[in-house]
């Protein structure tokens, strides 16, 4: 709906005091609701012309082409591949399905997602033509509704987080290894920044000049994240992809927000408990537990734990399993009814009554089983959480967190479809 | 000389669908204003400030609080989040809403 009317309250409403917030409000905000509700905008709309997607929209050298997309904020800033109707084409050879196919129209600029546009932009990205299937199978996971892509631009600034499962970590060079989330490989960089570019470019989110990313602070694209699925099978446990609801050694995306990272987590020991205590403190306690608070609001948090290799065969050895590190975290991990309703009354400015909302039927029983502020009360939702995936260093035991932003960017994942003769046409490539 | 490139679009086509705006009020004098709130961002201060600065302005404004509706992001009052309830059309018209304010964005 065009031109709907917003009201801006002038300043930051988050730091204005009682007396200064109705101030504002008597002044500057009711005017700016009378307006929004008695003047009709402007009917003139503005009808654009824009190109086809096989129109060429600009003739240029490598930095005349640069300059173009930068000035119509089509670029992140570093340079793009040009992609000329070749280069698109290479990258179309890698799927059987239509160019023209629509994955879905992305919010909030209502742009279809289209099989041409993801291979323009992983072009421009600087991927390989055979990265295709996993590009469209992001889109895709990103196109689903449960996703919420269209909150892609607030103030949080999440950034999606991709992890791959699956052989084709390994056909096309995925690390997975020491340096998992640094870019560098080609791979693992590219169709993260592909990502980030795609978001620009057909949702829509583009920080100022551009109008639709608000994210405060914001950050920079996650490089996708695989699975060493080797040190996995080693150990005993299933691939992250089985946890996804896919079969072992099914190719699977999944993409889901990542608003901050934890500390590198070092845990130590040759027994499970040693560092099951550590992540318990670190990542569940010091840092998991802040975004908790926020979250119990939809009932729906995500957190992503990476185990080192090492650590994860450590904690396999004991006989632990995935879902037995998930309850000890439940039960383990606490923060206090105060800490709670602090950071929420920080973040939103909600004065968060946890035994009205169990009276009501919104929170469980254990959230007000007193009144004392100091109660403990659980940080990880549900019998699926924290998500746990193996990766990094073999060489270290270092651990991390992705913390997830709740019912935004849900982790949602896709099988990879993979052209006919996927091999060979890798083979042509190569 | 350096390489000449031609290049193509990268954004996908619109899909936009024009939908015609609801023509404005008047004046906002005998009408009801009806509040959706996500209960964020001061929403509990500044709707009634509003109210109290659109009273003074406008004799026999009437209001609907937020409070009527509930969280507009809670899935569990209509089974969907109110944006995407097939009866909020109707759930704003049984209260007699000639306009509505949403907020508060941040």
């Amino acid at each position: 709906m065009e031109n709907l009317s917003i009201a801006e309250y002038p300043g930051v409403v988050m730091t204005d005091s009682k007396e200064g917030l109705r101030e504002k409000v008597e002044k500057v905000l009711v005017e700016n609701v009378i307006m929004g509700l008695t003047a009709m905008p402007s009917s003139e709309t503005t009808v654009v012309s824009e190109p086809g997607p096989r129109d060429i929209v600009c003739k240029g050298d490598l930095r005349q082409v640069n300059e173009f997309f930068y000035e119509n904020l089509w670029s992140d800033g570093l340079p793009i591949i040009p992609p000329t109707l070749k280069e698109v084409e290479r990258f179309l050879r890698f799927t059987d399905r239509s160019p023209e196919e629509v994955i879905g129209v992305l919010l909030p600029e209502n742009r279809e997602a289209t099989v041409w546009n993801i291979a323009v932009n992983g072009v421009m990205a600087g991927c390989r033509p055979e990265y295709m299937p996993l590009l469209i199978t992001i889109v895709e996971a990103i196109s689903d509704p449960a996703f919420r892509i269209q909150d892609g631009g607030t103030t949080p600034g999440w950034e999606p987080l991709i992890v791959l499962n699956g052989p084709i970590i390994k056909e096309l060079d995925f690390n997975y290894g020491q340096g998992v989330m640094r870019v560098g490989r080609q791979a693992n960089t590219s169709v993260g920044r592909f990502l980030r570019l795609y978001m620009r470019n057909v949702p829509g989110f583009r920080i100022p000049p551009g109008l639709t990313d608000k994210g405060s602070i914001g950050q920079t694209f996650n490089v996708v994240l695989a699975e060493n699925e080797d040190t996995v099978k080693e150990i005993g446990w299933q691939p992250f992809s089985v946890d996804r609801g896919f079969g072992a050694g099914e190719n699977v995306v999944t993409v889901l927000s990542s608003i901050f990272a934890s500390p590198p987590c070092y845990s130590a020991g040759s027994k499970a408990m040693q560092h099951m205590e550590v992540i318990a403190e670190v990542i569940g306690r010091k840092t998991i537990a802040y975004w908790a608070s926020y979250i119990i609001l939809t009932a729906q948090f995500d957190p992503l734990l990476m185990l080192a290799p090492s650590v994860a065969k450590i904690i396999a050895q004991d006989g632990w399993t995935k879902d037995d590190v998930r309850q000890y975290l439940c039960r383990n991990v606490k923060t206090t009814a105060e800490e709670m309703t602090n950071h929420v009354r920080d973040f939103q400015a909600i004065k968060l009554d946890l035994c009205a909302l169990v009276a009501e039927g919104r929170l469980p029983k254990e959230y007000c089983e007193s009144t004392d502020p100091q109660r403990p009360l659980p940080v990880f939702w549900g019998p699926a959480s924290p998500l746990i995936v193996v990766s990094g260093d073999p060489a270290r035991n270092q651990n991390k967190a992705y913390i997830q932003s709740g019912y935004i960017g849900a982790p949602t994942s896709r099988k990879i479809l993979l052209p006919k003769n996927w091999q060979q046409r890798l083979k042509e490539s190569s | 000389m350096d390489p000449k490139y031609e290049v193509v679009w990268p954004l996908g086509r619109s899909a936009y669908k024009q939908v015609a705006m609801a023509p404005r009020l008047p004046d906002l004098t005998g009408k009801t204003i009806c509040e959706l709130s996500h209960f964020e961002y001061k929403g509990e201060e500044i709707f009634p400030a509003l109210e109290d600065a659109l009273r003074k302005r406008y004799r026999d404004i009437k209001f609907v609080s937020y409070e009527a509706f509930g969280n507009f992001r809670d899935p569990r009052i209509h089974g969907v989040e109110l944006e995407k309830y097939a009866g909020l059309r109707d759930l704003l018209l049984k209260h007699e809403c000639d306009a509505v304010v949403v907020g508060v964005g941040a």
